[in-house]
Order: C-alpha cells, then structure tokens, then sequence
C-alpha cells in the first residue's frame, strides 16, 4: 500500500514535466527584399545612359532608349546605377545578400544571331549628363574590360540557344556578387556597365533598352536585392 | 512492552518522514529539470532546417501603377507546401498576400490592397513549414 502510494506520487510529477516539455515548431524561413525602380524619371538620383563609340564625344543621358551594339567602328555600351541608399527600410551593412538582379527592358534584339551581353562592376564614378565614349570610366578600348572580369552575362537573339528570344520583356542580370560588395562597403557603388561580349562585329548587332527618361513605369530599369538578416 | 510499543511509533514515523523527504526532493529535482536551456530541452528534439534563399527571385507586379502582385522564382523545393506570408511596403503603405509553394515553377502572390509605387518597395516574406 505504502509503496504503491509512493510509486503514484513519483509518476505524476514525472507525468507532469514529460507533458510540459511537448515543444511543437516549424520550419519558418524569412527574406527581405527592396526594389528600386527608376520612375519616376525624376528620380534622378539613379543613373541610366549609353555611350555610344560612333560618336564619341555625345553624351546620350537624356535619350530615351540606350543600346548595346557590336559593330566595327561604332560599338555602344550602357551604363547604369541605383543609390542603394534608397531602399526603406536601409539594408543592414551585415545582411546576407541571397540575390541582386538588374533587369532591363529590351524593346528591340537581334534578328539572326545570338549575343551575349556582358555586365561589369564599375570601379570609378561617372555620371549620367556627362559620360561619352571618350571619357567612359573603362576606358575606349574596345572588348575591354576582358570578358573574364565580367559579373555575369545572359543571351538574346531570335531562337534558342539565346536565353531571351523575344523582344518587350526585362532582361535580368545577376549582380549578387557586386551588391554584397556595396552593401558591406568592400567596394564603392559606381554601378554597372554593359557590353556585347564580342564587340567590333563586322555586321552590326544591337539590342535596345528602355531608359528612365521614357517615364514608364512598367519598362524603367530595375534593381530587386534579397537579403537575410544576421 | 510499552518501550517497545514506542520504538515501533517512533520508527514508523520515521519511515512517513524519509518518504515525506523523499517526496520533496522529487520535486525539487523535478523543478530542477524545468529549466529552459537548450540542453535540457535538446536530449529530446530534432534540427529545425529552414528553406535555402539563395538565388530566390522577387518580382513585382504593377497595374495601373500600383503593385498588385509578386512573383516568387527559383524557390527551395525543401518549401513545397510551406505557406508563404508576404507583405509589400511603399511609403508607408503596406498591402499582403498568403500562397503555397508549388512543387515547381514561380509562385505569385496576389497583394490587397495593391499598393502605389513611387520608386522603391519593399518586401518582406516568411514561408512557414512544411
């Protein structure tokens, strides 16, 4: 009797505990992401131009369209840039960047090959009323910076094997490499530039984007970053 | 017989302490193991692994100029089923949608109310399980 009584008073308690340690949880994971569009067009503090080889001393910053060309004598590269500091609320210094995209609305592509368009980091400031061809932070020489110091690139053109067949679409290139830069402050955002990864063709090839400066909403340059927090 | 009869008391009262005492220092020691450190907790429990978010797309949608939508690419296929909440704030307005992660494929979010866009947005999203 008296050690049933015992046993009973030692397996409640225990009872008890084992009931109040039931934990239930989930997998939950989270993502931050700020967009910076270039509209309205007086949103001036983002950058968008072309410079344009065939007349090198022109400075393109209010056109409304911009172009990246291959053709001897007369290549074209786009410049652009966003001011991170836009992004509300600001991206912590310490956030982990999961993506950076850049996309670009191309409204015209090429009509019998594929090219393949190159983006780089931009290691000097420039701006967009005052750059030309001659004056371009990278220099005048053409197919330079060399393709191996590229931050990504993607295809267009008619048909497959080109990534993006169509015309009127946005254009993305992956800029998460650069971006973890500017946000932890290892690099300095001066933006990116964009070039034919073959420039000099001997038939002209060209793909046209559309600028800020054309005050459509659903067309301005675009800048998507996700992060995570620490 | 009589100092026998209380020696039998006295050892019987002895016995109802010990337990009595015994009884406390269960308890004690079971209040001891409430203790909410992950190594009392962690004898029992199992990692709870989240989805990657690398490489994960946002895109936002727009209508009339208002943002109306998100479209999720490139999500986990860890996530499939999970219940994705996510939020869209412009200055200062702030709009929500709820979806489930699909096996394959973008997923987009439809955003009520759609929220004005004038040059920056932000989007917060959880996806919760599966």
């Amino acid at each position: 009797m008296l050690a049933a009584a015992v046993a009973v008073a030692i397996a409640c308690p225990l009872a008890a505990h084992a009931a109040a340690l039931t934990l239930t949880s989930q997998r939950l994971t989270t993502l931050s992401s700020c967009m910076l569009d270039s509209f309205p067009s007086s949103a001036a503090i983002d950058a968008d131009t072309y410079v344009q080889q065939g007349s090198p001393a022109t400075n393109a910053g209010a056109a409304t369209s911009m172009v990246v060309r291959s053709s001897a004598g007369a290549n074209d590269r786009i410049y652009v840039s966003f001011n991170l500091a836009k992004c509300s609320p600001a991206i912590p210094a310490a956030a982990i960047i999961r993506n950076a995209t850049l996309n670009l609305y191309v409204t015209a592509i090429p009509a019998t090959t594929c090219r393949t368009l190159d983006i780089f980091k931009i290691a000097a400031a420039w701006s967009e009323a005052g750059i030309t061809w001659n004056n371009q932070p990278v220099g005048a020489s053409i197919n330079n910076p060399p393709t191996a110091q590229r931050t990504s690139s993607t295809t267009v053109g008619p048909s497959s094997p080109c990534v993006y067949t169509t015309a009127n679409q946005y254009i993305p290139w992956s800029v998460t490499a650069d971006v973890s830069q500017f946000v932890a402050g290892s690099a300095t955002n001066n933006g990116w530039m964009i070039r034919d990864d073959t420039e000099g063709s001997a038939t002209a090839r060209a793909e046209t984007f559309t600028t800020r400066e054309a005050g459509v909403l659903t067309q301005a340059p675009q800048l998507t970053v996700s992060y995570t927090l620490v | 017989m009589a100092l026998a009869h209380r020696l039998r008391r006295l050892f019987r009262w002895g016995a109802r302490g010990a337990i009595v005492a015994l009884l406390l220092a269960l308890g004690a020691a079971a209040a001891a193991s409430l203790s909410t450190t992950t190594n009392t907790v962690g004898a029992a429990s199992t990692p709870v692994p989240r989805c990657a978010t690398a490489g994960v797309g946002v895109v936002q949608n727009f209508s009339a100029g208002n943002v109306v939508s998100v479209t999720l690419s490139n999500l986990d296929p860890v996530c499939q089923g999970g219940t994705v909440s996510l939020t869209v704030n412009a200055a200062g307005v702030t709009g929500s949608g709820t979806g489930v992660v699909p096996a394959s494929g973008p997923l987009t979010i439809t955003i009520s109310p759609s929220v004005a866009f004038a040059g920056n947005a932000e989007v917060d999203l959880a996806i919760a399980g599966p």
